[in-house]
């Protein structure tokens, strides 16, 4: 695979600049997810307000690819309504990080904060 | 003298024309395939295909021939009786059958097994859940920083409750070799049962089971040039005779009497061990490795992987961004257990074989494994099903490039070039 079409300029500012990165210390929810092929983990913190994500926070031990989503998942949902992120796949995830695709052994590190963000949001629908 | 190279031209996956500019550097994982091993399945199949013992026909002769051919020709490059080879799927299915066959019916509670940090999870996991189901202990030999074992902990917690201690030869993450044989004369000493990983050895040095006084030994075919779905458990005679280690698997093929509400099993090791049609076409395969591998001859196999392990880590210290993980300085020094290894093995330069691994600084493991493939170079990262080794000195995983037969000084020189692109891209 062509390294600039995994690594786009994006996603190398991404690691360089993360955003959101750290813990959010008045989170609704936090939750966290592991690829288990890896050992990569990470942790997102989530407030809502109104049925809407008004701020997500991250913390990761992972790869480019794994940061770089997470940085840019955190500035993507945020006013998203959670409807509208629970239904978030792989789709979302690759048009976030300018990715026309990514190889099988890639795909984990790419959903990685997509599916810490659904499972937060999984919690905070199960405790209502 | 082993002319890598030249081995390299019996593996057909290296003359594709997409594989023109491939360095593999992931032989710890699986090694690709000679083509007496492909012949020798593909043969089987075209020429001699039916199911074995059950019938009386010229083909399931053939088969049947083939099987117990293939069992001996197993048997004989690991030193061992073809009676005492349990063929399974892997090193991982061996190991359960163990825990299955042998630790249900001789553990409980107040008894412990003894494992390592350093254990691929496939020798770590199964002791786990037979410490759930029987009450034992499971206690962890702790590594040290230079991935040797912590040999002062182990003796000093061999007491008479140890039941089992499940030990590698060679680590799959860090390549260090144990030396298996003290480990195993002091384990006999209280009684306690030894069962040996060769998965990681068995591609690069010599073994002989019946030398090595192991209870069990277990490996992977697909890690020694034969098929993948092919490995083995050997098991001392006298545990198989004496009936300490029971069947796990259970039906046709394996039985003596069968009635309505009650079986006897067949009174031949190798049939009561073997429930099911067996993979007749890969244990061909496997024989056919081995085979090719006896004839490269095992001492020049492990000559040759010194080479490149001392090679490589010279290399990789010339790059400052890089460190270098387990044993980088042979310590064979004579008032510890690994001394005893330079008399077995004349030909070890290091207590290290078949990989290097190392972290590249500020730069994640897949990151490197990724820019290092978009050069032709296939190595591995991750935590190579070694969670706790991984914990232990909070790695976020390694980067690891192991060797095989046909890898080259030319295939480290490659993987050294591409690891400076990685600066370039994350710089």
């Amino acid at each position: 695979m062509d390294l600039h079409e995994l690594y786009p300029e994006l996603v190398l500012e991404e690691v360089k600049n993360p955003q959101n990165r750290g813990k959010l210390s008045n989170a609704d929810v936090s939750a966290s997810e592991g690829v288990a092929s890896c050992g990569d983990t990470a942790t997102v913190y989530v407030q809502v307000k109104s049925g809407k994500i008004q701020q997500m926070a991250w913390e990761a031990e992972g790869c480019a690819i794994s940061r770089a989503g997470l940085s840019l998942l955190s500035v993507a949902v945020e006013n998203q309504p959670i409807k509208k992120v629970e239904k978030w796949t792989i789709r979302e995830m690759l048009s976030l990080l300018h990715l026309k695709q990514i190889s099988p052994g890639r795909e984990q590190c790419l959903m990685l904060g997509l599916r810490a963000l659904q499972r937060a949001l999984t919690q905070l629908s199960i405790s209502k | 003298m082993h002319n890598p190279s030249k081995v390299k031209a019996d593996f057909p996956l290296f003359s594709q024309p997409e594989n023109s500019n491939l360095v593999y550097l992931d032989n710890a994982a699986t090694t690709q395939k000679p083509q007496v091993v492909i012949d020798a399945i593909a043969n089987y199949y075209k020429k001699s295909n039916a199911n074995v013992h059950r019938g009386v026909h010229r083909l399931s002769d053939e088969s049947t021939k083939a099987w117990l051919d293939a069992r001996q020709t197993i048997a004989d490059f690991f030193g061992a009786k073809s009676s005492e080879l349990i063929i399974t799927r892997n090193t991982t299915e061996a190991i359960n059958g163990v825990a299955y066959g042998w630790g249900d019916y001789q553990l409980k509670t107040g008894d412990v097994i003894l494992s390592t940090q350093m254990e691929h999870h496939a020798n770590l996991v199964p002791w786990q859940e037979l410490c759930r189901r029987t009450g034992a202990e499971l206690k962890i030999i702790p590594v040290l920083p230079d991935g040797r074992l912590d040999s002062d902990w182990y003796q000093a917690h061999l007491t008479k409750k140890v039941k089992l201690v499940a030990l590698q030869q060679v680590s799959n993450a860090l390549g260090t070799l144990h030396p298996v044989n003290w480990y195993i004369d002091l384990a006999q000493t209280i009684g306690a049962r030894v069962l040996i990983d060769a998965a990681q050895s068995a591609p690069h040095l010599p073994i002989n089971f019946s030398k090595m006084r192991a209870d069990f030994l277990v490996f992977s075919g697909h890690k020694m040039l034969g098929p993948m779905g092919i490995g083995g458990l050997f098991v001392r005679d006298e545990i198989i005779k004496s009936g300490e280690m029971h069947p796990w698997l259970f039906g046709g093929g394996m039985i003596a009497q069968v009635s309505e509400v009650s079986a006897e099993y067949h009174s031949d090791p190798t049939e009561r061990f073997t429930a099911g049609t067996p993979d007749v076409a890969s244990a061909v395969g496997l024989a056919a490795a081995c085979t090719y591998l006896l004839n490269l001859n095992m001492r020049i196999v492990l000559e040759h992987d010194q080479s490149l392990v001392m090679y490589a880590l010279g290399k990789l210290t010339e790059n400052k961004k890089i460190t270098l993980l387990g044993a980088t300085t042979a310590a064979f020094v004579d008032t510890t257990p690994v001394y005893e290894l330079k008399g077995q093995f004349p030909q070890l330069q290091i207590d290290r074989v078949g990989s290097v691994s190392f972290l590249y600084k500020g730069v994640h493991p897949h990151d490197v494994a990724q820019i290092l493939d978009s050069e032709g170079v296939a190595v591995r990262s991750g935590h190579h099903c070694c969670m706790p080794l991984h914990t232990k000195f909070a790695w976020p995983g390694s980067i690891r490039a192991s060797f095989s037969v046909y890898s080259t000084k030319q295939d480290v020189d490659r993987l050294v070039l591409a690891l400076e692109k990685v600066a370039t891209v994350f710089g």
